[in-house]
């Protein structure tokens, strides 16, 4: 259960890649057809056509080493897929003071119970937004030998609804996936007939 | 209302692997450069380089090679960005974004019931199956000789399992029978 930042990663990835397809193609462009001062570029030896001597070029190359080092970090950083974090819930209330809820221990307690019905093999459940809104994430592993509907029913007619009753709000969005895990023992009643 | 489950692939692979290689060079520059400054020499690596470039021509194949390289990279890039991904799952009725309810199965967990199922057919000694929100693709291995029977079989089965799901938009099934073993 991992969340990626699908735009942004596709419009880095789309910008990096242009960048690299300009210059490779330029540089084929100039080469092999002379494009604006190319003409000759193609006999030329490619140290006398950089700075190489140039005294700038140490410090600009120290900072480009860097701002690639710092940008890179970062990409690299931001796009490690991270789980849905837990949080704290707090709620006020004039007659009953101020209580706290920790949503990792509410999402632990929905996944053993959810494991204990027949129909569901496992369960990763996340509890994310704030009290006043949260916001639900959860896989359920089914039997593949129990009827599908049952196990989706369950789900969303009696471990949902039981988990918004202990926050005491509905959730304002649900993310909910289903999959399916086979029985570890095949059943014997076929028969193979050659 | 923003989906979690139902999405296409961000790419990360792809980007981390440019990114990477892209921190590599910048610690390698950052590095020669600081060594060049500190000590008045490039560090041997860099000096190599330097002087496999200075001999090198524009129009030389290695340097028309590196360029054809960054070209197709940067064009591999480009469409990996653009050209969306396939889901990885299939919505059910259930699914509401007005009511902010997102509810997926994903293809893998469809492979695994179809392939179940598939699996408890007569003479059908293996089933694998492929899942995309399009199709269903089973293979089944039979020793039987009446291998159109068993496809039949084969095919009702997986339909009737993917029919009885609450799929807002049922893939289609598509059965291939391998004969293996028997006489």
């Amino acid at each position: 259960m991992f969340r990626t930042h699908v735009v942004r990663q596709r419009l880095i990835l789309a910008i990096f890649g242009l960048v690299l397809l300009a210059a490779g193609a330029s540089g084929l462009a100039a080469v092999w057809w002379g494009l604006g001062q190319g003409a000759g570029l193609g006999q030329a030896r490619i140290a006398s056509s950089l700075p190489i001597d140039q005294q700038y070029l140490l410090p600009l190359g120290l900072a480009l080493g860097i701002a690639g080092i710092v940008l890179s970090l970062a990409v690299l950083i931001t796009a490690i897929p991270r789980r849905p974090s837990a949080h704290e819930f707090r709620y006020e209330s004039s007659s009953e003071g101020v209580s706290e809820i920790e949503t990792s221990v509410i999402a632990k307690a929905a996944e053993t119970a959810a494991r204990t019905q027949p129909e569901i093999v496992d369960a990763n459940v996340r509890i994310g937004g704030n009290a006043a809104e949260p916001v639900l994430y959860a896989r359920f592993t089914l039997r593949a030998d129990a009827p599908a509907n049952r196990g989706i029913e369950l789900v969303n007619g009696r471990v949902v609804p039981d988990l918004e009753m202990v926050l005491g709000v509905p959730f304002s969005r649900k993310h909910i996936s289903f999959s399916f895990q086979k029985p570890e023992k095949q059943d014997s009643n076929k028969a193979v007939l050659i | 209302m923003s989906r979690f489950w139902h999405v296409r692939s961000a790419r990360t692979m792809a980007l981390m692997i440019s990114f990477i290689v892209v921190l590599a060079t910048s610690i390698l520059l950052a590095l020669s450069c600081l060594l060049r400054l500190t000590s008045g020499q490039w560090p041997g690596f860099a000096q190599q380089g330097i002087n496999a470039v200075s001999n090198l021509r524009f129009n030389d194949n290695l340097a028309v090679i590196a360029m054809v390289v960054l070209t197709v990279l940067g064009l591999l890039l480009l469409l990996s960005a653009l050209i969306p991904g396939p889901r990885q799952s299939i919505l059910l009725t259930t699914d509401d974004p007005s009511a902010g309810s997102e509810q997926a199965i994903s293809c893998r967990g469809i492979s695994t019931l179809v392939g179940h199922e598939v699996e408890r057919t007569d003479s059908v000694t293996r089933a694998s199956v492929k899942t995309s929100p399009a199709l269903v693709q089973v293979t089944v291995q039979t020793p039987a000789h009446s291998v159109q029977r068993v496809r039949e079989n084969a095919q009702a089965r997986a339909q009737r399992v993917i029919d009885g799901l609450p799929l807002q938009r049922a893939p289609k099934v598509k059965v291939s029978v391998q004969r293996r073993g028997g006489n």
